[in-house]
């Protein structure tokens, strides 16, 4: 089996399920240790079993990524473990990220909910992770999506935050290329679970949604959003810096 | 009157002033025009400047309205006939030197000394210039704290420094928005954003602000979406950054990308607060969602 990040340590953030489940996964099968960097260890300790079941290796650290303390933990647990860190995926959201709200009565508590885990969470990550980042030559990858491409009228809270983080790795993209740092976003189109439990509820939104979808269907997090991460992750991506990869089966045509 | 322009042009000395000769003199002296195109550019300068009626009788609120870049636009939609809510925080009495200045020109005008650090306030502050001048057409938020304008790179970003060049900027956006949508729902209106290019292209030193703007940027497009029934637009001015620094700004790396095609990064008053009030005003209407870049020609790329 082709392992093209054999031996590479890998930190990834809000990894306990969705996109971030479906990246630790394709890391640990193209040969990376990944630290499973979650909110509640139950789903990352579930994580790094089912990494482990495959033969590779992971470890769940509790991961807080509002607070600087969690973030600088994950980062040593790599270092501790694994030897170093070749790559940081920060992709955390909050868990109000779904929930629709109307921009006029959004509270500042709940924009402090979606800015506190997505951006300054961004920030965090990469002040715990440019020592080490820099000692290797590594990757630094923050998840966005269409919202922060094209607005969102239902959520525009969300919509603000990754067009933050679009423009965050843009302009760290150019300060950290002389350091040999590789700073690059992925906007997945997947069925997180909260996607799944919505095509539960509505069965014509899925439907829907797959018109629209050149390929016509929603990605898997591991075999298509992971995929497409090991890939930027990985050698082949070394001359790709400060974009935005948009992997959706081709929806999003706008860049 | 070309042959008046021309000839004050040559010898500006001798010769009476032409009309809107303050904006033909700043773009001479800038190289963009000529004793040959001066007739074209006498028009375009007329229609949208000195002694035009383009927004006369509407009201505007240019939050940032007392210093720099924010004064400028204030001073150009004044130009435009425009009545001018100035708002601020109240820095060196910077507010009522810009309200002076357009009183003195014979418009009308309204200073709100007021910060942006809760919706609360904002709101209060929007209200207090519509009792003064009437109810509020057009908003445009210019506001920035001259922190965010400092080059930086994150490594040296501490928190505090974070949540004022990042994230206050971002929640001062949301508050202007939030306090125009409750002025502007029941007659409609315009909203304008200012959101420099180097949220388009990125710069290093400025992870900071530049992700500030581009969230921005997506508030004006989400915003644009929900409120377009109400007949509320919302777009973006994306000038180059170098234009909000200013005088007197901080040092640091230039903020300038490169060349523009029009040879200069242009001038706020003269050159992008036109294209506001063209904004504000009924040839407008259809333009929603959308980041208008008025840097000269520097960034193409979106």
């Amino acid at each position: 089996m082709m392992q093209p990040l054999a031996g590479r340590s890998v930190v990834v953030t809000g990894a306990g399920g969705g996109v971030g489940r479906g990246i630790a996964l394709a890391c640990a099968r193209a040969g990376a240790n990944v630290v499973i960097a979650a909110l509640r260890t139950v789903n990352g300790d579930t994580v790094a079993r089912e990494i482990a079941d495959l033969g590779a290796t992971a470890l769940c650290v509790g991961c807080d990524v509002t607070r600087r303390g969690d973030v600088e933990r994950a980062v040593a647990a790599a270092v501790e473990r694994f030897g170093g860190l070749d790559a940081m995926v920060h992709n955390a959201t909050s868990r109000r990220s779904p929930e629709p709200c109307d921009l006029e009565s959004a509270t500042a508590a709940l924009w402090e909910q979606h800015c506190s885990v997505s951006l300054r969470g961004s920030y965090y990550a990469a002040q715990a992770a440019l020592p080490q980042l820099r000692a290797r030559r590594g990757r630094f990858v923050l998840l966005t999506s269409p919202a922060g491409m094209e607005g969102s009228a239902t959520l525009p809270l969300y919509a603000m935050v990754k067009a933050a983080q679009r423009a965050f790795v843009k302009s760290l993209a150019r300060e950290w290329g002389c350091l040999g740092i590789n700073v690059n976003a992925l906007s997945p189109l997947a069925a997180t679970p909260a996607l799944v439990r919505a095509f539960a509820a509505h069965p014509a939104l899925e439907a829907h949604l797959n018109a629209l979808i050149p390929l016509g269907r929603v990605g898997d997090p591991e075999q298509d959003i992971g995929a497409a991460a090991v890939l930027l992750l990985g050698d082949g991506a070394r001359y790709v810096t400060g974009q935005t990869w948009v992997v959706d089966g081709g929806r999003f045509t706008g860049l | 009157m070309v042959d008046r322009a021309i000839a004050w042009l040559r010898n500006p000395r001798d010769t009476a002033r032409p009309r809107a000769w303050s904006r033909i003199h700043g773009a001479h002296r800038r190289g963009l025009v000529t004793t040959r195109n001066v007739q074209e550019y006498i028009g375009l300068a007329e229609s949208v400047t000195v002694g035009s009626s383009l927004l006369d009788g509407k009201i505007a609120l240019v939050t940032g309205g007392g210093a720099g870049f924010g004064r400028a636009l204030a001073l150009g939609l004044a130009d435009a006939g425009a009545s001018l809510a100035v708002l601020g925080p109240g820095r060196d009495a910077g507010e009522r030197a810009t309200v002076r200045e357009i009183e003195e020109r014979g418009g009308r005008a309204a200073a709100v000394v007021t910060g942006f650090a809760s919706r609360g306030e904002v709101e209060d502050a929007f209200a207090a210039a519509a009792r003064a001048l009437g109810p509020i057409d057009l908003v445009v938020h210019a506001y920035v704290d001259p922190l965010a304008l400092e080059a930086r790179e994150l490594a040296h970003v501490d928190d505090a420094i974070w949540d004022t060049a990042c994230e206050a900027t971002i929640r001062s956006a949301l508050f202007a928005c939030q306090a125009a949508h409750t002025q502007l729902r029941v007659r409609g209106g315009r909203i304008v954003l200012v959101t420099p290019t180097l949220a388009l292209s990125g710069a290093a030193g400025f992870v900071a602000p530049s992700a500030g703007w581009e969230a921005v940027r997506m508030l004006a497009k989400s915003a644009a979406l929900r409120w377009g029934a109400l007949g509320i637009t919302v777009n973006c001015i994306a000038p180059d950054a170098s234009l909000l620094v200013g005088e007197g700004g901080p040092a640091g790396p230039p903020l300038v990308l490169g060349a523009a095609a029009l040879g200069t990064a242009g001038d706020a008053r003269a050159d992008i607060a036109p294209l506001v009030a063209l904004l504000a005003s009924e040839a407008g209407h259809f333009v929603t969602g959308a980041t208008l870049r008025v840097d000269g020609g520097v960034w193409l790329a979106g």
